[in-house]
């Protein structure tokens, strides 16, 4: 019964995040404030409600099956997303969110809750620490990427004199450069206390074979670099940019390892 | 008269080729001076400015026109070294068409951006260049009034010329894209012609924009920036100025590029920023290598024009309203050359009766008393008015559809009919 209302749950989340998707995409253009609609908070809301509902109901972070660790994403994204958008006074990127939060939400309803990923659920709270710092750390650097090749494109855009819809719909390339920077440091604070509580947890960490921690620890390094490396709209961002590529690049290798062989195999 | 036309504009040439074309002021006159004293035209306007060259004349025979438009273009083509596209012959227009071009250049109809004011100053100034060569002839200078006038109206009338829509108003949304605001920016103005002021009136209501103007002549850069309270200096101060500057516009008349690549790469070392150059020179003042430097955004009059397209739905609405008024005038031009025609006609055939009825009425003057006399010729010449009102309005009105040697004819007749009473008497 449980299963049934929680798969129910996942596919009308992704309905509405398509729903939501698609009003965004409708208001380019007219998307130049930062004003967020009340029901995108909304579907937020219910998005975490459910997750903790499910994070009590198993008493550890639900990352315990391929559904609740890419909704775990979904959500951490759009968040993410939606705090920048917030703060920032720039709702530019929101839809690139929305977007990606859809497709997580799609890929994580085509399985079923009972597919479990090959790995124990991290029982007690330094472990649930670990997993939920981690997928923070791979929503930033997610979101830092998607800003990141935004810039990029907006750049060549610019210079090339080509005024498509990214020249209109994206507000600029400092905007875009401050958002990458605050996706930087979110993701290498979160990626720093994966490792300090991945250092804490000991074994777990020397256990592992797969190259999920040599990357979080060479993301977590890059990472913590580019938050540390002033802004601009020159070169620096260019190059922090392009880091943000590669980290983006190196988070899809992650998951879909992860989803494949479990955040740790042996 | 007829008037013929050779058009050089930006919808047939790129920028690239438009900077071979342009003429200086200088050897505009020296141009028009060469057409009146070499090949006798005394009706002529060149309109040269950063996005089109045409010139405009009036001949007797739309033949000669002609001739000395293709002359001309020849002759450019030779020692500018460019080529055109199609034949010479699409590039000249005859007299309907070349009647109808001005006013269409002068209402901004023709312009890279729809409805742009700055092209009503330029045809304005054009007839200085005539006058200096002794070619503002008065066909020439009535067609450049009804430009004028036609410009005026088409911009009060219509709302061609609303909303924001200029280089400058390009250039600045792109800074906008770069540095994600224009207010308290470091703007550097080049040159201080027109170009350059207008540029400067579109910052001056820009929040803590700092503004400095670097000119080949202190002086001129002094007057501007007393006006818009900005710094000012000469071309040397560049490279010093460049490091800190956000935003430059340059609009020289200088025949070579000013700013190279060496001298932008020296001044990006240590530059965290962006660097927006808009070049709305033509001749271009910025080498176009500067383009390839990875912290240069180079944007130059055709990429501006590019870019301020997508703001045209509202302008684009105003083209029948304009195109009407264009026709209209268009009309008024052509009534006024035809009545040049018929003037001397009418005034010959007025003078021919009025001569006639003096001569009757000087036979009656021994016959009856001076009063009765006197109220004769009264009537008479009230007679010849009611009776010539009416036919030589319609005369007038038909004139355009009578050809030029049956008007020519009609003119020797009276003429010869007057010659031929005198002899009489």
């Amino acid at each position: 019964m449980l299963e049934i209302i929680t798969n129910c749950v996942g596919i009308t989340l992704t309905v509405l995040y398509g729903v939501l998707f698609s009003g965004e995409f409708r208001s380019i253009g007219a998307a130049k404030t930062s004003s967020i609609s009340p029901w995108t908070w909304m579907v937020v809301a219910v998005h975490l409600l459910a997750l903790i509902f499910r994070g009590i109901q198993i008493g550890a972070c639900p990352v315990d099956s391929h559904w609740e660790t890419l909704s775990l994403l979904a959500l951490l994204i759009v968040t993410m997303h939606l705090l920048l958008a917030r703060f920032s006074g720039d709702r530019c990127t929101l839809i690139f969110g929305l977007g990606l939060t859809f497709v997580l939400q799609l890929a994580g309803a085509s399985f079923s809750l009972g597919d479990q990923v090959q790995a124990q659920s991290p029982i007690g709270s330094i472990s649930s620490l670990h997993a939920f710092t981690a997928w923070i750390g791979v929503a930033g650097v997610t979101t830092a990427g998607v800003h990141g090749v935004l810039w990029l494109l907006l750049k060549r855009s610019i210079k090339t004199g080509q005024f498509g819809i990214l020249f209109t719909r994206l507000s600029s390339l400092e905007s875009l450069s401050r958002l990458i920077r605050i996706a930087t440091g979110i993701a290498a604070g979160s990626l720093a206390i994966t490792v300090g509580t991945s250092i804490f947890l000991g074994s777990g960490v020397e256990a592992s074979t797969g190259p999920v921690t040599p990357i979080s620890l060479a993301l977590m390094g890059l990472f913590v670099i580019l938050a540390l490396v002033p802004r601009s709209t020159g070169t620096v961002t260019e190059w922090r940019a392009w880091c943000s590529v590669v980290g983006l690049a190196s988070v899809i290798f992650i998951s879909a390892w992860v989803i494949q062989f479990g955040p740790h195999s042996q | 008269m007829r008037i013929s036309s050779l058009t050089l504009s930006h919808a047939v040439f790129p920028i690239e080729t438009r900077e071979k074309i342009v003429i200086s002021r200088e050897k505009a006159v020296s141009f028009l001076s060469d057409l009146r004293f070499k090949m006798e035209i005394e009706n002529a306007l060149l309109v040269s400015t950063c996005n089109r060259t045409e010139l405009f004349l009036a001949t007797e025979k739309q033949e000669r026109g002609r001739e000395i438009l293709e002359q001309t273009l020849r002759q450019w083509m030779r020692e500018r070294q460019f080529v055109i596209p199609g034949d010479v012959e699409e590039l000249i227009l005859e007299h309907q068409d070349s009647i109808t071009r001005l006013l269409r250049v002068s209402s901004g109809l023709e312009s890279q951006l729809l409805g742009e004011s700055e092209i009503l100053g330029q045809v304005r100034s054009a007839i200085e260049l005539s006058e200096e060569a002794q070619v503002a002839g008065t066909v020439i200078r009535k067609l450049w009034e009804k430009a004028l006038r036609c410009g005026k109206r088409v911009r009060s009338e219509t709302s061609i010329g609303d909303g924001a829509l200029s280089l400058a108003y390009g250039a600045l949304k792109v800074a906008k894209k770069i540095h994600g605001k224009v207010s308290g920016l470091h703007y550097c103005i080049i040159g201080a012609g027109d170009v350059a002021e207008l540029v400067l009136t579109h910052l001056q209501g820009i929040e803590d924009a700092r503004i400095t103007i670097l000119n080949r002549s202190q002086e001129h850069a002094e007057k501007l920036a007393n006006v818009y309270g900005a710094a000012q200096g000469t071309l040397d101060d560049l490279a010093e100025v460049i490091v800190n500057t956000d935003v430059l516009i340059s609009s020289t008349a200088s025949p070579h590029p000013i700013i190279d690549a060496d001298l932008i790469r020296k001044a990006l070392v240590g530059r965290p920023k962006g660097l927006l150059l808009v070049d709305l020179g033509v001749p271009r003042d910025i080498d176009s290598r500067v383009k390839e430097l990875p912290q240069v955004f180079l944007y130059n009059l055709d990429d501006l024009a590019r870019l301020i397209e997508e703001n045209l739905d509202s302008r684009q609405e105003a083209i029948p309203g304009a195109e009407e008024i264009v026709e209209h005038e268009r009309q008024q031009f052509q009534i006024w050359t035809v009545n040049q025609q018929l003037d001397p006609i009418i005034r010959a055939l007025r003078k021919s009766i009025e001569d006639a009825s003096e001569q009757e009425l000087e036979l009656l003057r021994d016959e009856v008393d001076g009063e009765l006399h006197n109220k004769l010729t009264d009537l008479v010449r009230s007679l010849l008015k009611r009776a010539l009102h009416r036919p030589l309005k319609e005369f007038r009105a038909a004139g355009s559809q009578l050809n030029g040697s049956f008007l020519n004819r009609l003119e020797s007749l009276f003429q010869q009919e007057s010659v031929d009473e005198e002899d009489q008497r």
